[in-house]
């Protein structure tokens, strides 16, 4: 009988964490009252513009940017030009620090972000887009698909 | 047909090709304005960044003028930066070392050989005497000379080689980074539309700067890409039009000859006839259009080892022939199949015995070019599943094929069977590809004196401050182009126009205030 | 006979393994929760005492998180992958983490590529609330750098905060931690490519 007791009292414990655990499953964290600066576009005017380019990164859609994280104040969706290196290298650190993170493409030379052509000269806006699918520059002159996925 | 009588036949009168072109453009008269208002001003502006615009360029600055340089594209370098680059030069160092008698006068004539007697022999004995000029300035600029190679037409050993594009682009371009930084600027994304004529003199060009170029339609990018924000830039002394072939541009490669629509081309995305076309439309003289050079991502020469049969299981050529032959005939059959182009196979025998067993291995890794990816299949039958044929008609061909290599006479094509090494299609692994040949250089263009002066066809005379280089010029190579002799070409007219551009006597212009 | 002896054997011995159980239980739960296990099991060393853990550890070693800094700090692997904003949530994550973990090595279920596709999911085993414990200024609002692309995104991170689109520290810092080589260490170019 009491063997049976631990038993049961070890599963206990033991699910009790699960349980809380499950229904925790996200860490909770206090709202802030911080807001982000105004832009030259009102809010409404931003989550409409999100819905006419959507972005189709998944990370970036996970993370809800607004228009603005990325291209900075406008006035006009029209004057927006694709980011610039330095744009997009302001969160993903450098270009060198790229080329080591994607560095498992090494093997066989063709890691774009340090290629034999280009090393560290393309753009990134060549191949990663945002509110079209992504392409791959490689392809425009090589058979790319024995190398590389898709382009992120 | 063979590709000489096709020339011939494509373009009856040489002078004519400049005017079939220009149908497509519509001449317009030069602008006149006489007091344009620039948004900067430099004294020379060069308008792309390869080999020759970088050379002009870099000569120009040294010379102490203050130079742009303009690429439409999104990465400086141009075609130069992603070619081999062989260069054939005499009077190199390793000439000497090996005790190499060589001339420009040998060398001219070597190109002059598969010329075809299109084009100007003045202008290829400029090429070959400036080589040595051209060889020290790239040695004296960082480029290192890793290889020395006897190529094919060539009379002597005289072809030097860095790596690749990329170690002879870098290299000058982090020179002038390092060392013209305050003189020298390179702007790439900047497209250039216009000329702007003050008095008959060219003093500046019409840009757009935060150009993109459509790589989603390049076909139609000259003509419908409306990306960028126009820019007046003045260049007090004149402009250095290196501006590139065209091997990439259908349109133009089919209105000359139809068939070249279904050439391959991994040259730049870029390489288009936007700019010349714009040159024509001032009058400038386009020589030699429809002339162009095939090549297949293997060397012709390893051809031989292989089996060539169209989309019906059929063979339909020499594969032992020449370049040019080989290469219309796929054109030709690619077009009878909606351009669906033939198939390649070796067996393990035909692979052993490549003469270039680099390219072969590129070919395998997929990295050889734009469907120059060689797949490797154990049986036949998996070849016929990979490539969509029915696996008794291409057993059907191979059958054949070993047939008429067993009985050593090939009735249909004349193929020397006696040359084959062993070479069938016996030996499993088999090794196949679909060959299509690609167009890698394109020898017309606009028509340059050997001072790099471009010329106006309506008058005859030379532009006052429009200079030329490089592939953008037509008229150095004739009907094929000698094996490392775009290096000699671009170097040449790049340290002619660099030095002819900075001889010129400025003129005031006037900026924005 | 003999039934009634086999019984009355079993009887004693199970008294004795039930008073076994029950002491080492009662050790279990006083030693579990007692600080000093806490920490020791929370420690790097521990961690990567399992030889699937090496890539985890060789990758942590050589970030700044694990030692390659100037003055020598370290993080343990519990800061940053237990959550700390509270004792109950802390055990709770730890017995149901380390129980499943036990769990896979015994059944032999560890492979590098799962752990390669999980890192997408980051978020829900790397904690804020363990990156905010060191990084406090980042929370109040105090944090103080020369990247505006920096301040504007923790601006950004504050302001989502406790909301829907709440966002973790590791949405963007992907690699924190592990100095950027997990990905390249975890896969194998042949393999990611047979995945399309």
């Amino acid at each position: 009988m009491k063997k049976l007791f631990i038993v049961l009292g070890i599963i206990m414990i033991a699910s009790i964490a699960f349980l809380y655990q499950g229904m925790n499953a996200k860490e909770q964290s206090k709202k802030t009252d911080v807001v982000l600066p105004a832009t030259t576009l009102s809010a409404s005017k931003l989550s409409e513009l999100k819905n006419d380019y959507p972005s189709k990164n998944d990370q970036h859609k996970k993370l809800g940017f607004d228009c603005v994280t990325c291209h900075g104040d406008f006035k006009d969706p029209k004057e927006v030009l694709p980011l610039e290196n330095k744009q997009c290298l302001t969160c993903h650190g450098d270009y060198k620090k790229v080329a080591e993170r994607t560095s498992f493409l090494d093997k066989n030379e063709v890691n774009p972000h340090d290629g034999f052509h280009h090393k560290d000269e393309l753009d990134c806006a060549s191949c990663h887009r945002e509110h079209k699918p992504s392409v791959n520059y490689c392809a425009n002159c090589h058979d790319t698909k024995v190398w590389m996925k898709a382009t992120p | 047909m063979d590709r000489r009588t096709f020339i011939k036949t494509g373009a009856i009168t040489a002078t004519a090709a400049a005017l079939s072109v220009s149908s497509i453009a519509p001449f317009v008269d030069a602008e006149e304005n006489t007091d344009t208002e620039f948004d900067e001003v430099f004294d020379i502006i060069v308008v792309g960044s390869g080999l020759a615009g970088t050379t002009s360029a870099i000569t120009a600055a040294e010379h102490g003028n203050k130079v742009l340089v303009v690429d439409k594209m999104n990465i400086l370098g141009g075609t130069s930066l992603i070619s081999g680059l062989n260069f054939s030069c005499v009077g190199s160092d390793e000439q000497k070392a090996r005790g190499i008698k060589d001339t420009p006068e040998l060398m001219a004539e070597d190109m002059r050989k598969v010329s075809e007697d299109y084009g100007d022999p003045e202008l290829s004995l400029t090429v070959a005497r400036m080589t040595t000029r051209f060889y020290h300035f790239l040695k004296d600029r960082g480029v290192v000379f890793k290889e020395f190679k006897q190529l094919g037409g060539h009379s002597v050993a005289r072809a030097v080689w860095a790596g690749g594009g990329a170690f002879v682009i870098r290299p000058l371009h982090a020179y002038a980074r390092e060392n013209l930084a305050d003189r020298l600027t390179m702007r790439k994304r900047c497209k250039v539309d216009d000329i702007v004529f003050e008095n008959g003199r060219a003093v500046g060009l019409k840009v757009r700067e935060n150009y993109y170029f459509d790589f989603d339609d390049p076909q139609n990018d000259d003509k419908k890409n409306k990306t960028g924000t126009v820019k007046y830039i003045g260049a007090k002394k004149g402009i250095v039009f290196a501006s590139g072939g065209y091997c990439r541009d259908k349109k133009l490669l089919g209105a000359e000859a139809d068939i070249l629509e279904e050439t391959n081309s991994d040259a730049n995305p870029g390489a288009r006839s936007g700019t010349m076309q714009m040159l024509m439309s001032h009058g400038a003289q386009a020589v030699n259009l429809s002339l162009f050079r095939l090549a297949y991502p293997i060397p012709t020469e390893d051809l031989m080892w292989g089996m060539l049969i169209n989309p019906d299981g059929k063979r339909f050529v020499n594969e032992f022939g020449n370049r040019n032959t080989i290469g219309m005939t796929i054109l030709k059959e690619k077009k009878k199949f909606d351009g669906k182009a033939p198939l390649l196979i070796y067996d393990q025998t035909g692979a052993d015995n490549f003469h270039d067993k680099q390219r072969f291995q590129l070919s395998m890794e997929a990295k050889n070019g734009y469907e120059g990816t060689m797949y490797k299949f154990q049986t036949l039958k998996e070849v016929a599943k990979y490539f969509g044929y029915d696996p008794r008609v291409l057993q059907k061909a191979v059958d054949e094929y070993n047939a008429a290599l067993d009985s050593g006479v090939d009735q249909e094509f004349g193929k020397d069977f006696s040359q084959m090494n062993g070479a069938a299609l016996r030996k499993a692994p088999f090794y196949a590809m679909r060959l299509t040949p690609k167009c890698t250089y394109t020898p017309g263009g606009v028509r340059i004196t050997k001072e790099a002066q471009m010329i106006n066809s309506a008058t005859g005379e030379t532009f006052e401050g429009l200079f030329a280089a490089g592939e953008a010029t037509g008229g150095v190579h004739g009907a094929m182009r000698l094996t490392a002799c775009s290096v000699p070409d671009c170097g040449a007219f790049g340290l002619i126009s660099g030095d002819n551009v900075s001889a010129m006597k400025p003129v005031k212009l006037k900026m924005k205030s | 006979m003999k039934k009634f002896k086999i019984r009355g054997y079993l009887k004693g011995k199970a008294v004795f393994i039930s008073l076994m159980l029950a002491t080492a239980f009662v050790t279990i739960l006083i030693a579990l929760f007692s600080t000093d296990v806490i920490h020791a099991t929370g420690k790097s060393s521990f961690c990567g005492s399992c030889h699937e853990m090496n890539t985890f550890v060789k990758t942590y070693e050589r970030d700044i998180h694990g030692g390659a800094n100037r003055v020598g700090f370290k993080a343990d692997c519990a800061n940053c992958h237990l959550p700390q904003d509270s004792k109950v949530d802390y055990l709770a994550t730890k017995v149901v983490s380390g129980t499943k973990e036990v769990a896979m090595h015994f059944a032999g279920k560890f492979s590098e590529e799962n752990y390669y596709k999980n890192r997408k999911n980051r978020e829900d085993f790397v904690y804020s609330s363990g990156c905010i414990s060191c990084h406090q200024d980042i929370d109040n609002g105090k944090l103080t750098t020369d990247n505006e692309k920096a301040k504007k995104m923790h601006t950004y991170y504050l302001s989502k905060k406790g909301s829907k689109q709440a966002i973790e520290c590791a949405s963007c810092h992907i690699d924190v931690g592990h100095n950027g080589e997990l990905r390249k260490e975890l896969i194998d170019m042949e393999k990611y490519l047979d995945e399309k």
